[in-house]
């Protein structure tokens, strides 16, 4: 399995939300940005069925500040085709506990799929692609943290990472969200996450797994 | 991590030792004999009419469901009788019956225990329960949360507490745990058996009454991936258990306070704290961030103490505020550090709200502080004003700007109430003064704001706030007794446009000056040279047009200042000003 150069993407806004799953209703978000959204990130600059990302690194660089508000929202989801619907009557008022002012910076990389990948498919045709894209500003949907609603500015990343809390050598974060497993049921998988120095090492898949009691 | 935090601290203070049963009050043991006959209801209750506590199954989760305890419940269970079934309302009272009925029948095929046989007997006879109802003494409502159990034939024991009963109970669970879907549980990290729903959190404010979940997924919006309620965030039983045994310790109302370890946040919210520390420890954070009134008179002999550095310093805090949403509850904020970090927080915060020269570092509970500048009217302030004041204080952050303006405004309207007005006035300067202490650590100029009064301070917002307050004092020892002082009518003007306001002043002093002269002429001259002084520090003849927000908080700051300096002045020597002691009454 081929696999590319590692990007690394810059991606702050003024709010996001990685949301707890325990915590859905009443939305309250993770600390730093999860892998499951760096992966949105990602594929919402460019993505094709013959790729995969894998996110390697969430360099945390501006510190974790906090702030809460109050929305109307519905109890239900949108459902195609279905046009009477009165929001009036569906009304979900719910709490945010998001991150204001975030800044990350993402560590990834992408490999082929085996079986998506056709013969004309090479990974340099993709790496080619993303940079232009990410350069350009050009996304498929725009990039956001966490929810919709906040949208990410994205831009690649130099050298020069400076993560805050550098002086604090290992800060445990519990256990996080990692991504979905789709599959014949989907299930959502967790890792033990760490701040080193202001770095969150994201394992590979199949190290997670493992963790996750294997394959079901 | 605050669920991991919740269930570690269940799991010290030994909350889900017995995850099985639970203490609940129980108010009559049903007495039966070997043949399920009715002997007699046996009162247990102490000499309050309370219930004594005993170990009993635990009970089920409920909201509308029906779900019945084991061989103890409340009385619409055990025996269908529940006062408050009216006409038109559906009657539940025979399915609670039927499904309290049902789990003693399966123990008694399951099992070879007489006193089961005997319990069942018992509840399949009309005529028994009637009785049972019956031989309550004459005159005694029950409202139908009457705790009940059995007793059969001359045991003190009751039958759920009897070692075959006891056993069967284990294994059922077992069997019932052996059936759930097993998974990681994102609280302890290990692989155990996942809670489709978990227990409610009884006793959060603005939350149904009957109890609210943290963690649900109760409406399709809150779900991900078609997949339903406990599977959406896989938490392990036991976890669940432990986190809201927990939580609801904590919430739990205690003799002298609505939460036992937990801050009264505005109408809506609470902070519940907890560390890995001991409770001793805790009690001692909470008597100083939120003493009683009993702490508060304890308190003022060694104000303070518990925030003196000890051996628990190290070890882990927790703050947690949760409001409630009907039927949901949500984490409003959350805050962990170690407790050492707490106390410095706290310290400088009672050192920032500390003003005049006797007051020392005396901790005020906090909705005292902002009652202090709500208006007469008594519409309070935004409800999350007092979160985000208790969160700025431990974690040393800067004061909501909103607090300012909120004191001002209570500035400029007149006392509401002589009697407490002096120490209202106190609070509301002091919670200025360390709003702009705050704000200023974070702003760029830094804003010098002391504890008393500073002779040499220039700042013109301050030494315009001190002229008033001379002003004020001139006109009172002038004329007595008046309905509307020269700070009732002027206090707000002058310190948003001294221009406009303070000439006007001046000339008045002028005119109480000359009264004062007539009649108390110490005083008098006394006042006026202190006027004199306090305007060498203005260096032009130029009163400022405007003055900004802070600038009039610093305005109040100097006000009051200078205020009690008078005061003090006038108290302390005597001797200097001849008329002192008569005129004391009129401040």
């Amino acid at each position: 399995m081929k696999t590319s150069k590692r990007f690394r993407v810059r991606a702050g806004g003024p709010l996001a939300c990685f949301t707890r799953p325990e915590m859905k209703a009443e939305r309250m978000s993770y600390e730093v940005m999860t892998p499951s959204a760096a992966r949105g990130v990602l594929e919402a600059i460019l993505w094709k069925p013959a790729i995969r990302w894998q996110v390697h690194e969430i360099a945390v660089l501006a510190p974790v500040r906090w702030t809460s508000f109050r929305r109307n929202e519905v109890n239900s989801r949108a459902v195609v085709g279905k046009l009477d619907y009165v929001a009036d009557e569906d009304r979900a008022q719910r709490n945010t506990v998001a991150l204001r002012d975030v800044d990350y910076a993402i560590t990834a990389s992408f490999s082929l799929v085996p079986g998506k990948a056709g013969p004309e498919d090479n990974v340099r045709k993709f790496e080619e692609m993303f940079e232009r894209r990410l350069e350009k500003g050009q996304f498929f949907h725009a990039p956001y943290l966490g929810c919709r609603e906040f949208a990410a500015r994205v831009e690649p990343m130099g050298e020069d990472i400076r993560p805050v809390d550098l002086e604090v050598e290992r800060r445990p974060l519990g256990l996080v969200f990692y991504d979905f497993e789709f599959g014949e049921s989907t299930r959502p998988l967790f890792f033990e996450a760490y701040l080193d120095r202001g770095v969150l090492h994201v394992p590979g898949w199949d190290e997670v797994l493992k963790q996750n009691g294997g394959r079901p | 991590m605050m669920l991991t935090a919740l269930n570690d601290f269940a799991r010290a203070r030994g909350l889900i030792d017995d995850p099985l049963y639970e203490s609940k009050p129980v108010d009559f043991l049903i007495r039966l004999d070997v043949k399920g006959k009715f002997k007699g209801l046996e009162y247990t209750q102490d000499e309050n009419g309370r219930g004594i506590s005993r170990r009993i199954p635990r009970l089920p989760a409920r909201s509308v469901n029906v779900s019945a305890g084991f061989l103890a419940d409340n009385t619409k269970y055990v025996l269908g009788h529940d006062p408050e079934a009216r006409e038109g309302k559906a009657n539940k009272g025979v399915a609670r019956l039927a499904a309290f009925v049902k789990l003693v029948k399966e123990a008694v095929a399951e099992t070879e225990v007489p006193e089961l046989r005997a319990v069942a007997k018992f509840l399949d006879s009309e005529a028994a329960r009637a009785e049972a109802l019956a031989d309550r003494n004459p005159g005694e409502d029950w409202t139908g949360s009457e705790m009940l159990a059995f007793v059969v034939g001359d045991s003190t024991r009751p039958v759920h507490e009897l070692p075959g009963v006891e056993a069967w109970w284990a294994q059922r669970n077992a069997q019932a745990v052996a059936i759930g879907r097993r998974g990681l549980c994102l609280v302890t990290g290990k692989i155990g058996v996942l809670a489709e729903t978990h227990p409610k959190l009884k006793n959060v404010p603005a939350a149904q009454s009957s109890g609210a979940a943290l963690v649900s997924f109760n409406a399709k919006a809150f779900e991900s991936h078609g997949l339903v309620q406990g599977d959406n965030a896989p938490v392990s039983q036991h976890a669940a258990l432990g986190y809201v045994l927990a939580l609801n310790d904590l919430l739990r109302r205690s003799d002298e306070r609505r939460f036992r370890q937990g801050v009264e946040l505005g109408e809506d919210s609470v902070m519940l704290f907890w560390s890995n520390s001991t409770a001793a420890q805790e009690r001692e954070l909470q008597d100083v961030v939120d003493p009683t009134e009993e702490r508060l008179r304890k308190l003022v002999e060694s104000p303070l103490k518990g925030l003196e550095r000890g051996e628990f310093d190290t070890k882990r805090f927790y703050a947690v505020t949760l409001a409630g949403n009907a039927g949901r509850v949500a984490v409003r904020d959350w805050f962990q550090a170690s407790i050492g970090d707490v106390k410095q927080n706290l310290r400088r915060y009672f050192a920032d709200l500390s003003l005049g020269e006797d007051t020392g570092l005396k901790p005020t509970p906090i909705w005292r502080l902002l009652k202090s500048v709500e208006t007469p009217s008594g519409r309070g302030l935004p409800s999350n004003v007092a979160a985000r004041m208790m969160s700025a204080a431990i974690r040393g952050h800067a004061f909501p700007r909103l607090l300012l303006s909120a004191a001002l405004d209570r500035l400029r309207l007149p006392p509401a109430d002589d009697k407490f007005e002096r120490e209202q006035l106190r609070l509301r300067v002091a919670l200025i003064k360390a709003t702009l202490i705050r704000h200023s650590r974070s702003g760029p100029a830094p804003l010098e704001v002391s504890v008393s009064l500073e002779p040499t301070n220039r700042a013109v917002p301050y030494v315009l706030g001190r002229l008033f307050a001379v002003l004020e004092r001139m006109q009172s020892v002038a004329l007595k007794d008046l309905n509307a002082t020269i700070r009732d009518r002027y206090f707000g003007a002058a310190s948003r446009n001294p221009a406009t306001v303070f000439p006007r002043l001046m000339q008045l002093s002028m005119n109480h000056l000359h009264k004062a002269e007539r009649d108390r002429r110490g005083s008098a001259n006394w006042l006026e040279k202190t006027k004199t002084e306090v305007m060498g520090l203005l260096d032009g003849k130029h009163y400022p047009r405007l003055l900004s927000l802070e600038d009039q908080g610093l305005f109040a700051v100097g006000y009051y200042h200078q205020r009690e300096a008078l005061f003090a002045k006038r108290k302390g020597d005597g001797g200097g000003t001849p008329d002192a002691g008569s005129d004391e009454s009129d401040d």
